[in-house]
């Protein structure tokens, strides 16, 4: 359903004080997300997931490459283009915490997505509703800030805005980074149930390889900009190609909660 | 070494007084790790803070806690700093926002070991730079927090949490927000410190407890709920929390824990976990359990269990 083609970005001088050259963050990233699969991708802070996946959504322009979105050109967006790849293709952000508007109502930050799209009130509030119950939350969180819900519930929230206006592609990146394991769990359980009932794809982007494994159908690992591997989930698990993956994994094995060794 | 007795933390609030430390049993043997489990609110880091007497000023504190037979809560102020860092160390938690930005490493290094009056020769930060694991200890040394990576930071941080030579050492989520790889590396260090000292561990990542501890307590809405042998803790909890709390984990079956942690405000009566307990009966609701020891070093706080 999404193709990226040969996608490159950098970060200019002017961004990094002292240094003259541009950063490269991306480098030559081809991948195809197909229908209702889970793509993962992978690696450690700083190797560019989070700038791939603004890119997919228009919130950076990259310097090369295509993205192809249903066979439509959505690299460098126009006004119609931007407003059509909205209505396909929602992210959610790392800390939800701060991704919500702290002086925003939580009705207005669900809300606003459906006001963009010019629906009248009526609709809206609906709509709203409709959406709070998805996420398991009630209407006496409507009327309050972010401040004053937990982190758990303010992520909930933002998948409800982001599912809002029925995307086919959800971008969750490091959703539950912020989170304990048994609000992860809940979380992870919810996005589940919303992408069978909403039939959804998911690109789902994580340092966690562990949940990783647990949730995708396919790997996409990342290093310093590169893409080194990309395939089946099991056959990242069980058979990795490149050094890097398969550093990733021993450590992960090596961390397990049954590897229990101290003294 | 260090035994603590019905500890409490407790904070006036306008909704009325609050206790996110309360009545906290524990006690840690020498050179052994003790590690505390639980979410993110549960209170681990007060309690860590207040055996540092580290609190703010309006919090009450009552209880006893007594280092090697000496009660140090009712200290003054000038016989705290005799105990922390000599007696206690302690690693913040996120050495971004911890150490000082405008000072170099060996400035704050040199600050550390100045105030408890230990020699603070170059050659002795090297070794302890050196005993993190820290490459190229004395370039390190005149950088700034800024120009070294997370794990380098944590690392440091740690370099500064034993400089002193402390007999406890307080590690307050030492590997929060890092990959999983430095991650590795830094709970491979950690381990290699334990034969030296005994460590208070405070993590809520299972993964970093499972691999460093000795014995492991719960903590769930400020009170301890279990507290057992790492080993056995791991292969088979015995509170409704912890073995949902462990179900949760991505390794197991990742089943969540149904509904939300309570509020300071609005603890549940009875036991604080029965509303989201499959366990929970009618005396769960009314009646308020206690820490019970059920087996050799096992205690568990629960009517269900015990």
């Amino acid at each position: 359903m999404l193709e990226v083609k040969t996608l490159d970005k950098s970060y200019s001088s002017s961004t990094i004080p002292f240094r003259k050259k541009s950063v490269k963050v991306l480098e030559n990233i081809s991948f195809r997300i197909n229908k209702h699969e889970t793509l993962c991708i992978v690696g450690e802070s700083g190797c560019g997931k989070t700038t791939l996946a603004k890119c997919l959504v228009s919130l950076e322009k990259p310097d090369n490459g295509k993205i192809i979105l249903e066979g439509r050109d959505v690299t460098f967006p126009d006004r119609k283009t931007l407003s059509f790849l909205h209505t396909k293709v929602q992210m959610i952000f790392q800390n939800a915490d701060t991704s919500l508007n702290p002086r925003h109502l939580i009705y207005d930050s669900l809300a606003e997505p459906l006001r963009l799209q010019g629906q009248n009130e009526d609709k809206v509030r609906k709509r709203v509703f409709q959406l709070l119950t998805h996420v398991g939350l009630s209407e006496e969180h409507l009327h309050r800030h972010p401040h004053q819900l937990s982190g758990g519930q303010n992520q909930r929230i933002a998948i409800a805005r982001a599912i809002a206006l029925h995307p086919d592609l959800l971008i969750a990146d490091e959703i539950t980074a912020a989170l304990d394991v048994s609000v992860q769990a809940q979380i992870l359980q919810l996005l589940k149930t919303l992408k069978k009932e909403m039939d959804m794809t998911l690109l789902f982007i994580s340092h966690d390889l562990t949940l990783v494994k647990r949730i995708a159908d396919r790997v996409a690992v990342m290093q310093d900009g590169k893409l080194v591997e990309i395939n089946d989930t099991n056959e990242i698990f069980h058979n990795p190609q490149s050094p890097y993956t398969k550093e990733l994994i021993s450590s992960m094995a090596r961390l397990s909660l049954n590897s229990h060794t101290p003294k | 070494m260090l035994s603590i007795r019905d500890l409490k933390v407790a904070f006036e609030s306008p909704q009325g007084p609050i206790t996110p430390v309360d009545s906290v049993d524990m006690d840690i043997l020498d050179k052994e790790t003790f590690t505390i489990i639980g979410e993110s609110g549960c209170g681990k880091s007060l309690l860590a803070n207040s055996l540092l007497g580290l609190l703010p000023r309006d919090a009450k504190v009552c209880g006893k806690v007594h280092m090697d037979g000496k009660e140090i809560l009712s200290l003054k102020e000038k016989e705290w700093r005799k105990i922390r860092g000599n007696k206690i160390g302690l690693v913040f938690q996120n050495p971004s926002a911890s150490l000082n930005p405008v000072f170099t490493m060996h400035n704050q290094l040199y600050e550390t070991l100045k105030y408890s009056n230990k020699p603070s020769s170059r050659d002795k930060m090297v070794s302890l730079l050196k005993k993190t694991g820290i490459k190229n200890p004395l370039r390190r040394l005149s950088q700034y927090p800024h120009q070294l990576s997370g794990g380098m930071k944590q690392r440091f941080a740690i370099a500064l949490g034993i400089a002193t030579d402390p007999e406890i050492l307080i590690a307050d989520e030492p590997t929060n927000g890092l990959d999983v790889t430095v991650k590795l590396k830094i709970v491979e260090m950690l381990s290699k410190l334990h034969a030296e000292r005994s460590i208070l561990l405070i993590t809520h990542d299972l993964n970093v407890a499972s691999n460093l501890s000795d014995k492991i307590a719960v903590m769930y809405a400020g009170e301890l709920v279990e507290i057992a042998p790492a080993k056995s803790f791991f292969e088979k909890p015995i509170h409704p929390y912890s073995s949902q709390l462990l179900a949760s984990h991505p390794e197991k079956e990742m089943i969540p824990i149904p509904g939300f942690t309570p509020q300071l405000t609005q603890r549940p009566h009875g036991c604080r976990f029965h509303p989201r307990c499959a366990l929970a009966c009618r005396k769960c609701k009314t009646e308020h359990p206690q820490l019970e020891k059920i087996e050799e070093e096992r205690y568990v706080r629960c009517f269900a269990c015990a």
